[in-house]
């Protein structure tokens, strides 16, 4: 246990070292931010009404939380496992005497907690200051959502896991990557709420794993779950969690016994 | 193109994920008929006339994402070594033509858009259509030049180029009225996003603008994009004077 904190520590105090990176890309997020939200302004003054539970205030809401998400589940450009697979390096790091899915899991939670305090945070409080934002008073709410946070990050993980082992028999990784990414954050709810789709299809989309990473975290800060729901939403996110973890350890199993016949 | 199957593939696969972009325009036209006053129709020429420009910047200025690797690795020595100008060197270095396939989407949201507006196509009208897509793609090219010359200055920074150049993009997909008064003040006057495609749209689909801005402004995309060429071409060389080489 010592050494998954440990490792996540370092997760964390390597991205914090890029300083001026964080400042340029709070502002990027904050910018989309802007973007998004008069989109959603000139939705909500033409309709006079919610979509289901949401009310325009939710929807500004959202859509500084989801900027605050984006870069603590890191939905593009992470092909740290996959270039160790090209390189050759991941035949070394399996031989290491931990867990190799438990090793870059730790890592990763370092990484999207300095993402979520110095990438999450202050764009939130930039949009904020220009526009009207629900703030959860209830303090179980807050415990509920920093528990979904996590929840999310391992769900984004587990994917994000998968996609890199591909290497092991594609060449192309950063293609199904591509992809991968602009799948996620169309049936994430991160483009536009789940909650706004037409009736079928926001039932299908609800069924998948993808809702765990923006839909669902979203709805506990908002508070449209309560009580018995916040722990629902919190099983849902965990079961999808501990699923694709799995999957993706059958997934590294079989790629590492094909390792092993290519080393010869 | 050593990769036939490969490469066909992807033109492919970013033609119909591109789709999923638009997929948000299309749940918020499942809700109301009109957005902040424009129909379905309207938007997807704006859509259509954004993505297509984009995406042709894009093709171009695929490699400025490789510049802080250049500067950093000190292999812009070579690009100053050769008696060619170097924004050309670094914008031909890499051409990602497979960003085909989202034009091709772009292109089709565009004709869609095209065929469910009543526009009577007059020669003024079409010079006006063909000099705002021409327009917008030198918008486009230089706000990637010059948000990209950032590299010289600070590499971690290069983030904030992708405000203008992606935020860009995303911003000149809808109506430039539904943005709140000083964005559309930055929009129209310092960063000039508007004359991508919503001015000229004002006279090509025949609408008011709500916030009222001068008429005149529908007319004057080439023109600004012509200032626009300038100014990114001064940032550049500017920035360029910066370069130090890498150490030792």
């Amino acid at each position: 246990m010592r050494l998954w904190w440990e490792v996540a520590r370092r997760g964390f105090r390597r991205y914090a070292t890029y300083r001026w990176a964080t400042v340029a890309g709070v502002f990027t997020n904050s910018v989309f931010g802007f973007i998004r939200v008069y989109v959603y302004i000139a939705l909500f003054a033409g309709l006079g009404d919610r979509i289901g539970m949401w009310d325009l205030k939710d929807t500004l809401t959202y859509t500084f939380v989801s900027q605050a998400l984006l870069m603590p589940l890191y939905l593009w450009g992470w092909q740290e496992i996959a270039e160790t697979v090209y390189s050759g390096q991941v035949a070394t790091d399996l031989y290491r005497p931990f867990d190799y899915q438990l090793y870059w899991l730790s890592q990763d939670l370092g990484r999207a907690t300095y993402h979520g305090l110095m990438r999450g945070i202050p764009p939130f409080i930039v949009g904020a200051i220009f526009f009207d934002l629900r703030l959860p008073m209830d303090p179980i709410t807050w415990v509920a959502f920093i528990a979904s946070f996590y929840l999310a990050v391992i769900v984004s993980f587990a994917m994000r896991f998968m996609v890199n082992l591909s290497a092991f028999w594609i060449l192309n990784e950063r293609g199904v990557h591509s992809i991968a990414a602009s799948a996620w954050t169309l049936l994430s709810g991160f483009t536009i709420p789940i909650a706004f789709y037409p009736d079928t299809l926001r039932g299908i989309v609800r069924t998948l794993p993808f809702v765990a990473m923006f839909e669902l975290p979203v709805e506990i800060f908002l508070e449209h779950a309560q009580g018995a729901d916040i722990l629902a939403t919190l099983a849902i996110q965990a079961g999808w969690g501990a699923l694709l973890l799995l999957a993706g350890r059958f997934m590294l199993n079989a790629g590492a016994r094909k390792l092993v016949v290519q080393g010869g | 193109m050593q990769y036939r199957l490969s490469f066909a593939l992807q033109v492919v696969g970013t033609f119909f994920l591109s789709f999923l972009d638009f997929v948000a325009i299309l749940v918020i036209f499942h809700h109301l008929p009109h957005l902040a006053g424009w129909s379905i129709g309207e938007i997807a020429f704006l859509y259509g006339s954004a993505a297509v420009t984009f995406k042709l910047s894009d093709i171009f200025m695929t490699n400025m994402d490789r510049l802080p690797v250049l500067i950093r690795g000190g292999s812009f020595d070579q690009v100053l070594t050769r008696p060619l100008g170097t924004l050309g060197q670094v914008m031909t270095g890499d051409i990602d033509i497979r960003h085909v396939g989202s034009i091709g989407q772009g292109a089709l949201v565009l004709s869609i858009g095209i065929s469910r507006v009543q526009v009577d196509w007059s020669p003024q009208k079409i010079l006006v259509f063909a000099s705002m897509l021409v327009g917008a793609v030198l918008i486009f090219c230089s706000l990637y030049v010059a948000t990209n010359a950032i590299a010289f200055w600070t590499m971690d920074a290069r983030e904030v180029a992708n405000s203008f150049t992606y935020g860009g993009n995303a911003m000149t997909q809808y109506p430039l009225h539904i943005y709140g008064v000083w964005m559309r003040r930055i929009f129209s006057y310092v960063i000039p996003l508007g004359f991508v495609n919503y001015f000229p749209s004002l006279y090509l689909l025949g609408r008011e603008d709500p916030a009222g801005s001068p008429h005149i402004l529908r007319f004057v995309s080439p023109a600004v994009a012509a200032g626009m060429c300038v100014i990114a071409g001064t940032i550049w060389r500017q920035a360029v004077r910066r370069y130090r080489s890498s150490g030792s």
